[in-house]
């Protein structure tokens, strides 16, 4: 039986372990998300032992099969993906220790919200390996991943500004279709988007499907503005895009979009609004060229929050007409016992176009 | 492999019209989606070629004819949270 060779573990900073093989064979950095413990080291160096000694690792993932060997004759191993993503990258031992980690701590977080115990585990979770080396090892090695989603394909590569999705087939993924065909407009990008480089990993790792995976912010904010002025038209001149908000002006009221989730702000107030705890369906969008664009939660709200803004006689929920009126009119709490509040609210709007100074007055106030 | 990738990419881009909407109505339209009832109901904004559509009857949505290149959104109305 052979002899089993020590490591050394350094606590470098509070959040960087290094492990050293006795020898010095191998010297492992391994940075954390947080501060890790001394039981997480253990457990770690632990794992790190076991796939150093065995030279071999594998992990089933929902989508795909991982697999690490070490190559015969050499300090180099093999990274090996099959299944929804398909790829082979070399790997320095270092480097594939380290995935082999990351690996492991991506499968057991999977494994826990399938679970339904994610909310449990997170109040008593250890601190894990930052995803973030991983992104980094795969960006320096990996040349191509083919990948496959539920309807769509295409392959990842990696590029300077991230990991980039460039799309074959878009299959019924909205998103993708848009980019398909309008990805130089929308992206500068032709038939290809920048993932969210922690997206792209857990997409290598098939752990989710592409068509789950979240854009990178830029590519999804850009989607969403094309959308909405695809929507609304010549009406889409009165909206204007400033960091991440699409900004209506009317009736005397500045109203505020959140592109990311649709959070409605009527002058500088939160206004809450929220579709019904049964609604599965979110509404459709048919445009020239694209066809049939299903909504999902975010998007559809920001789209409804917008139409709010250009046409608030168009709110007909009596809850939000009092919100409203509640948070921006003289009215105060007193709308609580209003009782037609849609009826006051039009009222309201109508009495501020009405009582607002004429523009030349407006622009001389301003002066 | 990347050659082949390539070539995919550079074919002549597909348009996405699974189906042309010009002469129908938006009451089919909508049927065939199964929104029919709800937008009757006032449970969604139905938006064409960025004009809001009052809706009252199914009488109204029959006298939406469509055309080549309308933009139709329906969406779901959102509530105070």
């Amino acid at each position: 039986m052979s002899e089993q060779k020590k490591w050394i573990a350094i606590v470098k900073d509070e959040k960087t372990a290094r492990l050293i093989l006795s020898d010095g064979e191998v010297e492992l950095d391994i940075s954390y998300e947080g501060p890790p413990t001394f039981k997480t080291i253990c457990r770690d160096a632990s794992f790190v032992q076991d796939v150093y000694e065995k030279g071999y690792y594998r992990a089933r993932t929902t989508y795909a099969s991982i697999e690490l060997s070490r190559l015969e004759g050499a300090r180099r191993w093999l990274l090996r993906a099959r299944g929804l993503v398909e790829y082979d990258v070399e790997l320095t031992q270092e480097e594939a220790l380290l995935m082999a980690l990351i690996i492991n701590d991506m499968r057991e977080d999977t494994l826990s919200s399938v679970l339904l115990c994610r909310l449990l585990e997170e109040l008593v979770m250890e601190t894990r390996a930052d995803m973030r080396i991983a992104a980094a090892i795969l960006r320096d090695r990996l040349g191509r991943a083919m990948v496959k989603g539920i309807s769509s394909s295409g392959f990842v590569e990696p590029r300077d500004c991230g990991f980039i999705f460039f799309i074959e087939d878009p299959g019924q993924d909205a998103r993708f279709r848009l980019i398909k065909l309008e990805g130089k407009e929308i992206t500068g990008l032709e038939g290809g988007v920048v993932l969210d480089d922690r997206e792209a990993l857990r997409v290598l790792m098939g752990i989710i499907p592409v068509e789950k995976a979240r854009l990178d912010e830029r590519a999804e904010r850009r989607i969403c503005i094309y959308i909405i002025r695809s929507v609304l038209g010549p009406l889409a001149k009165r909206v204007k895009f400033k960091k991440g908000l699409a900004i209506v002006k009317n009736y005397g009221l500045t109203w505020a979009i959140d592109l990311s989730d649709g959070d409605l702000i009527v002058n500088g107030e939160h206004i809450c609004t929220t579709f019904p705890f049964f609604a599965r369906r979110y509404g459709f969008l048919k445009l020239p060229g694209l066809g049939k664009i299903g909504l999902m939660e975010d998007m559809a709200s920001v789209l409804c929050n917008i139409l709010y803004a250009l046409m608030p006689t168009k709110i007909r929920d009596p809850d939000l007409c009092r919100q409203i009126l509640a948070k921006l009119s003289f009215l105060g709490d007193i709308t609580d016992w209003l009782p037609c509040p849609c009826l006051f609210f039009r009222l309201w709007l109508k009495l501020r176009r009405w009582l607002r100074p004429p523009r030349f007055l407006r622009a001389l106030l301003r002066d | 492999m990347r050659g082949q990738a390539l070539a995919l990419l550079e074919k002549p881009v597909e348009r996405f019209e699974d189906e042309d909407v010009a002469g129908m109505t938006l009451a089919e339209l909508l049927k065939r989606e199964g929104l029919l009832k709800a937008v009757l109901r006032g449970s969604y904004l139905v938006v064409v070629d960025g004009r809001a559509v009052d809706v009252k009857d199914a009488g109204e949505l029959e006298a939406i004819v469509l055309e080549k290149g309308s933009r139709v959104a329906v969406v779901r109305l959102l509530s105070a949270g």
